[in-house]
C-alpha cells in the first residue's frame, strides 16, 4: 500500500518576482509578446566562479532547487529528476549560429556541453554533491508531468522517500520569432510567451508545514473528451476522491484558441460548477510552464485550505497530464 | 610584448567569462591552471585552444600540449608571438 | 521483483539494419565504422558509423514516399520501431493500451541545422522548427505504426535509452501498463560531431576502447527499441519469452559536465545497485557489454568502476562501440539488443582494434574463447552529466 506524497516546498523564477509568492497579492502585469524572466542576484546563491559557465536556465534551475534544500534541510535528495523541453537554448543557439556563419572550426565547447538537455539535471547534483537517481525528460509540454511521474512510480515502489522535482525552460527572441510562426506563442490576445524554472521536493513525510497532498497523476494520450473522463474516474478512484469533490480545476488556457479549446468541453461537459483557475495570465506560455502552474496551485491550496483540486494540462502536440492535489 | 600580453589578459577574460576579473587582477607570471591558479579546468584549457585558433591562427592538435602553452600568461603570450598566423 | 520479460526487439545502426544483419556483423567481427558518407561535413577525416542508408532510402524502405518532413533520427527510429513491434506480435495490432518511450538528444538538429544555413524566410522553416524538439521526434517515430496510450522522451545525452528502458520497467512494476516499447534513437549531425571535435574526444582513427593508445571516439548513429512486457500479459497472448530486464540501476557520478571521476565512482554505484535489484553477485555475471567509449578518460575510470566491483577476476568485458561507434543517446537500447543476442546465441562480441592492455587497466575480450555458459549480462551507458545506468539482462530456461 502506497504511503502519502507531498509536496513539501516550492520555489520559482519566472516573468513574476522570483524566489517569491508576492505574485498572488501584487501580480506584475505585461502587455508585450514575449517577456524575460526577473533574474534574482545570481551571486547570492552561487559562487561567481561556477556560475560563470552556466547559462540562465541552469542557474534558475540551481537557484530554485538549492533555496527549496535548504528550506526543507535536505542536503541530498532521493532522487532529482527534472522535466525541460528546450534545454540550455541560448547556448544551443549560439553554437549553431556559429556552426552556421563560420564553419566547422573554432567553435565553443562550453556552448555545446550544455546543449544536452540533461545537463540542467546534473548541475544540482554535481553542485550538491548528490549521488542518487538523476533522469531528464524532455517531450514538450507535458516535459514536467513526466517527471513527476517517474518521481510517483519510484514513491510507489518504495524506493525513494523524497525527490526534487523541476521544471525549467527558457527563451531567447530569434527563437520566440521562430515559434511565432508555428502558433504557438505571439498569437493576438493570447498570454505572452516566458521563461520558467521550478523547483519542489516532495516527501512522505507528513508535516504541518507542507504545502499539500499530491494524491495523483495521470498521462496520456489525448483522444476525447469520453476518454480523458474515463482516465480521471481511474486517477480518482486510486486517489480515493469522488469526482463530485472536485469543485477547483486549474488549466492551461491562454488565449490562444487552438489552445484554449482543449480545455473548453472539458470544463463545459465534466465541470460546469466548479471554481476554474488559470496560471498563464501570471506566468505566460513555454513548455514547462505547467510547473509553474503546480507550483501555484500548492500555494494557493495552503493558503486558501481548498480540499481538492484538479491540474489538467493538455498540450497542442496530443498529450495530456491530469494531477489530483488534497489538502492537508 | 607588454601590450600583447595585456591583450592576451583580456582575452582570457572574455573567453572564460571571469565577470568579476579586470586584467588588473591577472599577474604575467602567475599560474593559470592547477592549485594556485584560478580554479581553471580542462574546458578551460579548450576554451583557451578556441581562442588561439580563432583569434591568432594557431591550430594545438593535442589538447596536452595546452598544459604547456597556458602556464602563465607571460608564457601563452610569448608562444602567440612565436607562432600567430593572424 | 515481478519479472519483467523482453518479447520484441528491433535495431538499426552502422551493422546493419535489423536483427539478422546485426548478429551477422557481430559474429564476422565486422566494423560499420567508415569514412563519412552521408553527412555533409568538412571533417572527412573522422571515422563514424554511419547508417548506410541515405534518407531517401530510408524513406522509400518505410514507403514514406520523399521522406522530406521527417528527420533522420525519426526515419532510422522508425526502422527499428516496425521491427521490434513485428517482433512481439504487436504490428497491425491496437497499441492504445501500449506505451512509448524513447530517448534521444540531437532531436530534429539535422534538419535544423540545414535550414539555419538557408536564406531566411524559407517556406520550410516552420517543419523545421516543429520538428526540432526532442517530444516532436518521438511522435514522427511512432507516427503511423500506432496510437499508443503515452508516449514520453527521455534525454539524458549517452544514457537516454537505458534510462528510457529503466522509465519503461517501473511503469510495469507499479501495475501503469502491462507492455511498454522502450529504447532510444539518434542520427548524426554536424552540430554534435563538431561539438565533440570542440571538446576534442573524437578518434581520427577507429576507436581502440580499452586500449593503451585509444585517443578517443567515433560517433555512430542508430536506434533500437524492446518491447517490455509483465508475464501476465506475455502469457495471455500466448508467447514465451526468453529474456527478463533482471535488474537496473540509475545513479549520478556528480563529478564534472563531461567527465568521468577518476574512480568512477557513479558507474561503481550503478553497477552494484543494478546486482543488488537482480538480486545477484558480481560471480553471477558472465559477460559485461561496457560503455568503452574510447576515451582516455571513460576507459579508465569504468575500468577502474568494473575492478572496484568484481574485482582481479572481473568477467570477459567488450565494448562493442568498436564496431557501432559511439550511438549516443540510442546506445543504451542497441547495445541492449547486442545483449539479448548474446544470451541467445551464447557468444561474447568481440572489443575490436584491441593491441596493447592499459596500465593497471582491464583488459577486453579480443578473440572468440570459449567462455561460461552466458546466462546474466550487465551493460553500461555513461551520459554527460554523470547520469550512469545499467542494465542486467538474463536468459529464461527452458
Amino acid at each position: 500500500m502506497m504511503g502519502k506524497v507531498y509536496i513539501q516546498a516550492a520555489e520559482q523564477i519566472s516573468i513574476q518576482n522570483p524566489l517569491s509568492e508576492a505574485w498572488m497579492e501584487e501580480p506584475i502585469v505585461y502587455h508585450e509578446p514575449f517577456v524575460k524572466a526577473v533574474n534574482p542576484a545570481f551571486r547570492e546563491y552561487i559562487a561567481p566562479n561556477e556560475a560563470r559557465r552556466m547559462s540562465n536556465i541552469m542557474k534558475r534551475a540551481l537557484v530554485t532547487s538549492l533555496k527549496v534544500l535548504k528550506e526543507t534541510g535536505i542536503e541530498h535528495p532521493d532522487a532529482i529528476i527534472t522535466g525541460t523541453s528546450i534545454g540550455s537554448l541560448d547556448y544551443t543557439e549560439r553554437f549553431l549560429d556559429d556552426l552556421v556563419e563560420n564553419g566547422e572550426e573554432s567553435l565553443s565547447p562550453t556552448y555545446f556541453m550544455q546543449t544536452t538537455h540533461n545537463t540542467v539535471s546534473s548541475a544540482i547534483s554535481i553542485y550538491t554533491g548528490t549521488h542518487s537517481y538523476n533522469t531528464t525528460y524532455s517531450h514538450g509540454g507535458i516535459s514536467f508531468e513526466l517527471a513527476l511521474k517517474d518521481a510517483w512510480m519510484q514513491f510507489y515502489l518504495g524506493q525513494i522517500a523524497n525527490a526534487l522535482v523541476g521544471g525549467h525552460d527558457e527563451m531567447v527572441a530569434s527563437y520566440f520569432e521562430l515559434l511565432q510562426k508555428t502558433g504557438y506563442v505571439g498569437v493576438e490576445g493570447m498570454v505572452p510567451c516566458g521563461e520558467c524554472a521550478m523547483s519542489m521536493m516532495l516527501n512522505t513525510q507528513a508535516s504541518a508545514d507542507n504545502l499539500c497532498e499530491l494524491a495523483g497523476i495521470s498521462v496520456f494520450r489525448t483522444k476525447s473528451v469520453q476518454h480523458l473522463r474515463r482516465q480521471l474516474e481511474l486517477l480518482a478512484e486510486k486517489a480515493q476522491v469522488k469526482l463530485e469533490a472536485i469543485q477547483t480545476v486549474m488549466t492551461g488556457v491562454n488565449g490562444n484558441p487552438e489552445n484554449d479549446r482543449l480545455y473548453q468541453p472539458v470544463l463545459d461537459e465534466l465541470f460546469p460548477q466548479a471554481a476554474h483557475l488559470q496560471y498563464k495570465q501570471l506566468f505566460g506560455e513555454n513548455y514547462t510552464v505547467s510547473a509553474l502552474g503546480l507550483y501555484a496551485a500548492a500555494h494557493l491550496m495552503k493558503k486558501q485550505g481548498t480540499p481538492v483540486m484538479l491540474f489538467v494540462n493538455c498540450t497542442t502536440n496530443g498529450d495530456c497530464a491530469l494531477i489530483l492535489l488534497k489538502g492537508i | 610584448m607588454e601590450e600583447l600580453i595585456l591583450e592576451v589578459k583580456k582575452e582570457i577574460i572574455e573567453a572564460l567569462n571571469l565577470e568579476d576579473m579586470t586584467p588588473e587582477d591577472l599577474e604575467d607570471d602567475a599560474p593559470l591552471f592547477g592549485a594556485d591558479g584560478l580554479g581553471l579546468d580542462s574546458i578551460d584549457a579548450l576554451e583557451l585552444i578556441v581562442l588561439l585558433e580563432k583569434k591568432y591562427g594557431i591550430k594545438l592538435q593535442d589538447p596536452k600540449d595546452g598544459k604547456k602553452v597556458f602556464k602563465s600568461v607571460r608564457v601563452m603570450a610569448e608562444f602567440i608571438q612565436a607562432n600567430r598566423t593572424k | 521483483m515481478e519479472p519483467i520479460y523482453i518479447t520484441g526487439a528491433g535495431v538499426v545502426s552502422a551493422i546493419g539494419i535489423g536483427k539478422a544483419e546485426t548478429l551477422a556483423a557481430l559474429q564476422a567481427d565486422r566494423s560499420g565504422i567508415r569514412a563519412i558518407r552521408y553527412l555533409k561535413s568538412t571533417h572527412t577525416d573522422l571515422p563514424v558509423g554511419e547508417v548506410q542508408l541515405s534518407n531517401e532510402e530510408l524513406a522509400e524502405r518505410l514507403g514514406l514516399g520523399d521522406g522530406k518532413r521527417y528527420t533522420r533520427t525519426a526515419l532510422i527510429g522508425k526502422l527499428a520501431l516496425k521491427e521490434a513491434l513485428q517482433d512481439a506480435q504487436l504490428d497491425g495490432k491496437p497499441l492504445d493500451e501500449v506505451h512509448f518511450i524513447s530517448g534521444t538528444t540531437v532531436g530534429g538538429m539535422d534538419r535544423r541545422e540545414q535550414v539555419h544555413a538557408q536564406e531566411p524566410g524559407c517556406g520550410r522553416e516552420i517543419a523545421e522548427i516543429a520538428t526540432h524538439n526532442c517530444a516532436s521526434c518521438t511522435e514522427l517515430i511512432a507516427d503511423g505504426l500506432g496510437d499508443f496510450a503515452s508516449m514520453a522522451t527521455v534525454s539524458t545525452a549517452c544514457s537516454s535509452a537505458t534510462n528510457a528502458i529503466i522509465t519503461g520497467a517501473n511503469m510495469l512494476r507499479c501495475g501503469m501498463a502491462d507492455i511498454v516499447v522502450v529504447g532510444g534513437a539518434e542520427c548524426l549531425s554536424l552540430f554534435h560531431l563538431n561539438g565533440f571535435n570542440a571538446l576534442m574526444i573524437l578518434d581520427h582513427q577507429p576507436c581502440r576502447p580499452f586500449d593503451r593508445d585509444r585517443a578517443g571516439l567515433n560517433l555512430g548513429e542508430g536506434a533500437a527499441f524492446l518491447v517490455l512486457e509483465t508475464a501476465a500479459s506475455a502469457q495471455q497472448r500466448g508467447l514465451k519469452p526468453k529474456f527478463v530486464l533482471s535488474g537496473y540501476a540509475n545513479t549520478c557520478d556528480a563529478f564534472h559536465q563531461t567527465a568521468s571521476s577518476p574512480d568512477g565512482e557513479g558507474a561503481y554505484l550503478a553497477m552494484t545497485a543494478a546486482l543488488k535489484t537482480a538480486g545477484l553477485k558480481p560471480e553471477d555475471i558472465q559477460y559485461i557489454n561496457a560503455h568503452g567509449t574510447g576515451t582516455p578518460n571513460n576507459d579508465e575510470s569504468e575500468g577502474k568502476a568494473i575492478m572496484r566491483v568484481f574485482g582481479e577476476h572481473y568477467p570477459p568485458v567488450s565494448s562493442t562501440k568498436s564496431f557501432t561507434g559511439h550511438t549516443t543517446s540510442a546506445s543504451g537500447s542497441i547495445e541492449a539488443v547486442f545483449c539479448l543476442m548474446a544470451l541467445e546465441h551464447q557468444f561474447i562480441p568481440k572489443n575490436l582494434h584491441w593491441k596493447t592492455p592499459m596500465e593497471e587497466g582491464i583488459q577486453p575480450v579480443t578473440t572468440q574463447a570459449a567462455h561460461p555458459q552466458l546466462q546474466h549480462i550487465l551493460s553500461n551507458a555513461f551520459g554527460f552529466g554523470g547520469n550512469d545506468s545499467s542494465l542486467i539482462f538474463s536468459k529464461v530456461n527452458e
